[in-house]
């Protein structure tokens, strides 16, 4: 069917995306939906995988639970993210750095 | 002749109050405060106690030799035995000086009257007598010399008593220095005894012989103190400048004793000499006897014709003893000892007659006669004393010239020998030559007459004096020596001494009156006078090379010394600043090295806390990436 | 015809992340990830995980990312101020991606061959295969969503402080 490297090619290209976004964006929300890109890319890692194990339904099973995962941690952080913004006036991460070395 | 006298208690006692006695007049009159005018009187007491004294010791032991020792140190398994020694010339000597003394302490009660130091000089007169008769009775020739020394030290503050005249300084400074450069020879001697004799004791030296070299070099050495101590050539040059001195001291010092001190010497060692050392003596003493005539006729102060008069005498005692006629010196010592006294006393009148006070004093010839009508005793007295000087017969000088001349022509035999003799003769016309040009300045009528007579407390000394100066003192008979003198077993005189004797005094008297006749009074020019020369040489070749030498070291100490000091020191400064720049820059450097690469390690990690997330997210990664690099690879 | 879908869809995908890398505006990349997740779950459909597919549309594209434009709304200023990427991070990103593409990509070589046809797979199943096996789990994550929702409504209240 479809090769597996392909899934994990762009499994990987979702990962690096992510990353790249956490690491560069000068907006936490920015760095929030990189943090759902890599949570899919895993999800996608998971159901691309399972193919190759049929019948079983560890790989979607995995891809539930990664699921509800990626839902409370993305709620709890959008929580944090108000929070902090109502604090701060900010949503740049760079501007939240008050747990900075005092040297 | 001489026998060995056990010394009993009593004669040892009696000779040591003699010798002690001018110590404690002069303690007294240098300590006593108050009133201070019985002090010269005190000490012609003491000198006049002490005096009795030696003559009674003189009729107890003379013509014995009376020995008397005590330890006084020990070096190592050597001792030093100090003592007296009496043999016939240390007696006759201890009464000699202390006579001389005594009329010396009495004539200058009178002449020093008025000065404001006498108990200075008083008790530096008898501290003299004391060093002198130290030196006379003692029997160990180290002790020997530091009576020597203390006869130099005394004769130092005698001569320059009035310091106020630069001139009496410079003079006592003089004589000190040239007598220094003779005590080099005597400890010369005393060195060479003590290494080859093992023995300082006279009495012991007389019994060892010592080999020859040793003794020329001995002798020579001593007849190098001998020549700085009485004048003779080349270190004369002091006794003229002496007579800056008060006229009694010229009596006492430089007439009859201190210079008597190295003739007396010279007798008493004789027996150290080889032949050799003494034809070296006996050389140098008809040298001086003809360079003091020569400088007696150059002179027209009276003090010095008596000063160079002096040399030459002197001259002629030591050629005597060089010649191997030790009694016939010793006669010329005691005899010349009074009457030249005699002569610088009566000269000291003189000077004290012409002087007005608060001037310079006059002692030129040229101006110092027609005084003789007023005072015919002085004249008198003059007369005799220089009766005495030329050897005219009846004088006690007639006698001791007839003993030398009797010796020097018996012992001739070889042409040196007749040289000697011939020397002698020429020596005596010369004596007499000068001493009538003397007497004939100043005893000559002139139309300036002095009237008023010289002060008795003078005059006694002198006529004392006079009378000494005759044949009644010595001997018994006119011609020879007989008397109390014998034990001295003088050679007789032989009838040809006698014509010859007389003969050099008619034909010195002749010579002179030729001469003098008209009375030349133009002056003469340093370098006709012999005390130039030494005087030259030591100004010029000692003086300047001692300077030399001293400005020498001076250079060398700066540049050298202070340049090697100065180098160091440039080194150590050198050195110290680069140690201190290698421990600033490197162990210094070292240190804050490490410290800067703890802090930049420090400030690296540091900036890995910047509170921003996504750097912490970027490390964390990379760990991270880090890892699985590991484990999958 | 599957293959197809999934080539298209993992196109739109590849589209969408390169929008979302590059653009300044925060909402085009909230739209961008909208078609990201689409289009995975659309890749889901494909791989015969209709469940997941369907869960995904409904959370992800429906919940999360609903959130996301809430937060943009509540966080953003009226005059939409544009990104700017400061300069030392974008070479840190892409030293990272670099570093990650060279690190996973060769991974591939080792991946087993064969691939198998797809079977049946019915809800019916997924849903029996879950409330059985997986049922603990199933459990501590309703435990785990009641918890994030409790914290979050905590951590998103605006207390007088």
């Amino acid at each position: 069917m479809i090769p597996v490297e392909h899934i994990f090619y762009v499994s990987v290209s979702l990962l690096v995306t992510g990353v790249v976004l956490i690491l560069t964006k000068r907006n936490a929300l920015m760095m929030l939906m990189g943090l759902e890109l890599i949570l899919n890319a895993a999800n996608l890692n998971m159901i691309g995988f399972n193919q190759l194990h049929k019948p079983a339904w560890d790989g979607q099973m995995a891809g539930l639970f990664i699921v509800i995962i990626a839902v409370c941690e993305a709620a709890v952080g959008i929580a944090i993210i108000l929070q902090a913004y109502r604090h701060y006036f900010s949503s740049v991460p760079d501007q939240i750095s008050d747990l900075k070395d005092p040297w | 002749m001489v026998s060995t006298l056990v010394f009993d208690p009593s004669l040892v006692a009696l000779t040591l109050a003699v010798i002690l006695t001018p110590l404690g007049s002069a303690l007294i009159c240098f300590f006593v405060r108050g009133n201070r005018r019985f002090i010269p009187v005190l000490a012609c007491l003491f000198i006049g106690m002490a005096g009795v004294g030696s003559g009674v010791l003189m009729a107890r032991i003379f013509p014995s030799v009376a020995v008397a020792t005590i330890p006084w140190f020990s070096a190592g398994a050597d001792t030093i035995q100090v003592g007296l020694l009496l043999n016939p010339y240390s007696t006759v000597m201890l009464s000699v000086v202390l006579i001389i003394s005594a009329f010396v302490h009495v004539y200058s009660i009178g002449y020093l009257a008025g000065d404001p130091h006498t108990h200075r000089y008083f008790s530096w007169l008898g501290f003299f007598t004391f060093a002198m008769i130290g030196f006379v009775v003692s029997s160990n020739l180290l002790v020997t010399f530091c009576f020597w020394e203390l006869i130099g030290l005394s004769s130092y503050r005698l001569i320059g008593h009035w310091q106020e005249k630069k001139v009496a300084a410079r003079a006592a400074t003089k004589a000190f220095m040239v007598n220094r450069v003779g005590d080099l020879g005597f400890l010369l001697a005393l060195m060479m005894l003590w290494s080859h004799a093992g023995t300082l004791n006279i009495q012991e030296l007389s019994q060892i012989s010592l080999p020859s070299p040793v003794s020329t070099m001995v002798g020579l050495c001593l007849l190098l103190a001998v020549t700085g101590k009485s004048a003779q050539f080349p270190f004369f040059h002091w006794l003229p400048d002496a007579m800056a001195g008060p006229t009694p001291v010229s009596a006492l010092i430089h007439a009859a004793t201190m210079v008597a001190a190295g003739v007396f010497l010279l007798i008493q060692l004789s027996f150290l000499f080889s032949p050799m050392a003494l034809l070296v003596t006996s050389g140098i003493g008809l040298l001086t006897l003809l360079i003091g005539a020569w400088g007696a006729f150059t002179q027209f102060d009276l003090k010095k014709i008596l000063a160079y008069s002096t040399i030459s005498q002197l001259g002629l005692m030591v050629a005597a003893v060089g010649m191997g006629n030790q009694a016939g010196a010793f006669f010329h010592l005691m005899t010349h000892a009074f009457f030249k006294a005699g002569l610088f006393l009566t000269a000291g009148i003189l000077i004290h007659q012409f002087s007005q006070p608060g001037s310079e004093p006059v002692q030129d010839i040229r101006h110092m006669s027609g005084w003789s009508n007023s005072n015919r005793l002085l004249a008198l007295c003059l007369l005799i004393l220089g009766a005495s000087l030329i050897g005219v017969p009846l004088t006690s000088g007639f006698l001791s010239k007839e003993l030398m001349l009797s010796h020097a022509l018996e012992n001739a035999s070889d042409s040196l020998e007749w040289g000697q003799v011939i020397i002698l003769i020429l020596g005596s016309v010369l004596t007499t030559a000068y001493t009538f040009r003397m007497l004939f300045y100043i005893l000559s009528p002139s139309p300036d007459h002095l009237a008023h007579k010289a002060p008795v407390i003078l005059m006694v000394p002198v006529i004392l004096l006079t009378f000494l100066s005759l044949f009644m003192v010595v001997s018994n008979s006119p011609w020879a020596i007989s008397g109390w003198a014998g034990a001295f077993e003088p050679v007789t005189p032989t009838l040809s001494t006698l014509f010859i004797s007389v003969a050099t005094v008619i034909t010195g008297i002749v010579f002179s009156w030729l001469l003098y006749k008209e009375k030349p009074t133009a002056d003469f020019s340093p370098r006709q006078v012999p005390q130039f020369f030494p005087d030259w040489m030591q100004q010029h070749i000692f003086v300047k090379f001692t300077l030399a030498m001293a400005e020498g070291s001076r250079q060398l100490d700066l540049k050298w010394i202070d340049g090697i000091l100065h180098t160091i020191t440039y080194v150590y400064v050198t050195f110290s600043f680069v140690v201190g720049w290698f421990d600033r820059t490197i162990v210094d450097g070292t240190v804050s090295f490490a410290t800067h690469i703890v802090a930049g390690v420090g400030r690296l990690f540091r900036g890995l806390m910047n509170g921003k997330i996504q750097s912490y997210i970027a490390w964390g990664l990379l760990a991270i990436l880090s890892l699985m690099v590991w484990i999958l690879y | 015809m599957s293959a197809f879908a999934f080539y298209g869809f993992a196109g739109i995908i590849l589209v969408c992340l390169f929008v979302m890398v590059i653009t300044r505006k925060v909402m085009h990349a909230a739209l961008a990830l909208l078609g990201c997740l689409v289009s995975v779950a659309g890749i889901f459909a494909v791989l015969s995980a209709e469940v997941i597919a369907v869960i995904q549309l409904m959370v992800y594209a429906g919940g999360i990312l609903i959130l996301i434009l809430f937060g943009i709304m509540l966080t953003g200023r009226l005059s939409n101020k544009p990104l700017q990427v400061q300069s030392h991070n974008v070479w840190v990103g892409v030293l990272a991606g670099v570093l990650m593409l060279f690190l996973f990509i060769p991974l591939a070589d080792s991946f087993p061959v064969q691939t198998r046809s797809l079977e049946d797979a019915s809800i019916q199943a997924f849903g029996i295969t879950l409330f059985s096996t997986y049922a603990f789990a199933f459990e501590l994550s309703g435990l785990l969503l009641l918890v994030s929702l409790i914290a979050a409504a905590v951590a998103a209240s605006s207390r007088p402080s």
